[in-house]
């Protein structure tokens, strides 16, 4: 257990915390472009959602710590990457059919007069983004706690 | 009591060390809230805590040598103390072998993400507690040896 | 704790060997008696107080304010004993410059 410390939950947190934050800008792009007909692309704006995952893969210093100490030191117990955190690995675009609206004087309008409008519902929009920011301020308070812990172990001896 | 090499400071040492991995476990929970497919996973070292506390007194009783050179033998042989749950994954927490498991969630969610942030949350305050406990007791232990060792006060 | 009442008639009784014992009638027991009592005290509560932290430790008892009682009355039980055998040691010395 020799590579195991506190802060290593702090990393954890800050990992949450960006993925959220990310989410977050996505879910804020979703919400300021609810209305948008005509993007580069020439259809309208397509709603985009993040997708999260485990953060086991991708090498940290610490692993690299981790495989010299097994190498030149012949220490085998130490922590594999179990508890590294959460990050954004794609960004997709919303696959559902876009509303239909009918619209004749629109400058969108197709030949029968319909417009289509982006697939972005409000009010989940919303839902998620209340549900983000829960998630960061729980992050927040998981690293309020872990600085507490770790300020407690200064104590010792004094 | 004002003794930093006994028993009883080495079990603090391992329930500071149990409560440090505990706390690993709960933030990355907390952290993967929201993941599909994530599962929360735990540690439970008291268990194995426990087991290996009965055996060093058993064996320092019932082979009747100095509890010093039993404790030491002890240390010497590895213990696998594997707490019976769906293991996941085995982890080596100073010596002592506790396993992390995966808890399942009350509630079934679409994404089978098994984290229910507010029981994580109560999780993380309570071992939070503890391990400033077990810190402040480890505290009182070193002031006493220090106090014994220097007779001031 | 028994060390209080024996701390206030603070008698010459200190050295059994080199004083002689003037006030031999004032207590029940010799000093020496009462000291290796309260030390036996002192020992049992570090012994229950060892046992108070290993339950907590794996995790018997949630109740940490139990626990830290039981260390607290160790330690100044502890600290008391010692306190003692400072003040034993600078009588002790006391007498020594006294001889001389």
């Amino acid at each position: 257990m020799k590579n195991m410390d506190l802060f290593t939950s702090l990393n954890t947190s800050v990992t949450a915390l960006r993925a959220q934050r990310f989410r977050m800008n996505v879910i804020a792009n979703n919400l300021a472009n609810v209305h948008t007909t005509r993007t580069e692309k020439g259809e309208p704006y397509r709603r985009k959602e993040v997708l999260f995952a485990t953060n086991e893969s991708i090498p940290l210093f610490q692993d690299n710590v981790n495989a010299a100490l097994r190498k030149y030191a012949g220490l085998t117990n130490t922590f594999s990457n179990a508890a590294r955190g959460v990050r954004v690995t794609d960004i997709v675009e919303d696959q559902r059919p876009f509303r239909e609206l009918y619209n004749p004087g629109h400058p969108d309008a197709n030949e029968k007069g319909i417009v289509r409008l982006p697939n972005i519902d409000p009010i989940v929009e919303m839902v998620n983004m209340m549900s983000a920011s829960r998630s960061y301020e729980s992050n927040i308070t998981a690293i309020n706690i872990t600085k507490r812990m770790a300020e407690k172990a200064l104590d010792i001896g004094s | 009591m004002a003794n930093l090499f006994d028993i009883t400071s080495k079990s603090l040492e391992v329930a500071i060390e149990g409560t440090k991995l505990r706390h690993q476990l709960i933030v990355n929970n907390i952290a993967n809230g929201d993941t599909p497919n994530f599962q929360s996973l735990d540690i439970n070292f008291q268990d194995a805590l426990k087991e290996k506390l009965a055996l060093w007194r058993r064996n320092s009783v019932i082979k009747g040598r100095s509890t010093k050179s039993s404790l030491k033998r002890l240390e010497e042989r590895e213990f696998n103390i594997a707490v019976k749950l769906s293991a996941e994954k085995k982890l080596d927490a100073s010596r002592l072998r506790a396993t992390i498991y995966t808890e399942p969630s009350e509630q079934e969610r679409l994404d089978s993400n098994s984290v229910d942030v507010d029981r994580e949350m109560a999780k993380l305050m309570e071992n939070s507690y503890f391990h400033r406990a077990y810190l402040e007791l480890y505290n009182k232990k070193s002031r006493m040896m220090r106090m014994a060792i220097t007779g001031r006060i | 704790m028994k060390l209080q009442r024996t701390l206030t008639p603070i008698s010459p009784k200190l050295q059994k060997n080199d004083v002689k014992n003037t006030k031999s009638d004032q207590q029940t027991g010799s000093f020496s008696e009462t000291l290796t009592d309260s030390m036996e005290e002192v020992n049992q509560l570090q012994k229950e107080a060892d046992r108070a932290i290993e339950a907590l430790a794996t995790g018997e008892t949630k109740d940490i304010a139990q626990t830290m009682i039981a260390v607290e009355k160790a330690n100044v039980s502890f600290q008391l004993m010692t306190q003692v055998r400072n003040r034993l040691v600078e009588a002790y010395q006391e007498v020594l410059r006294m001889q001389s």
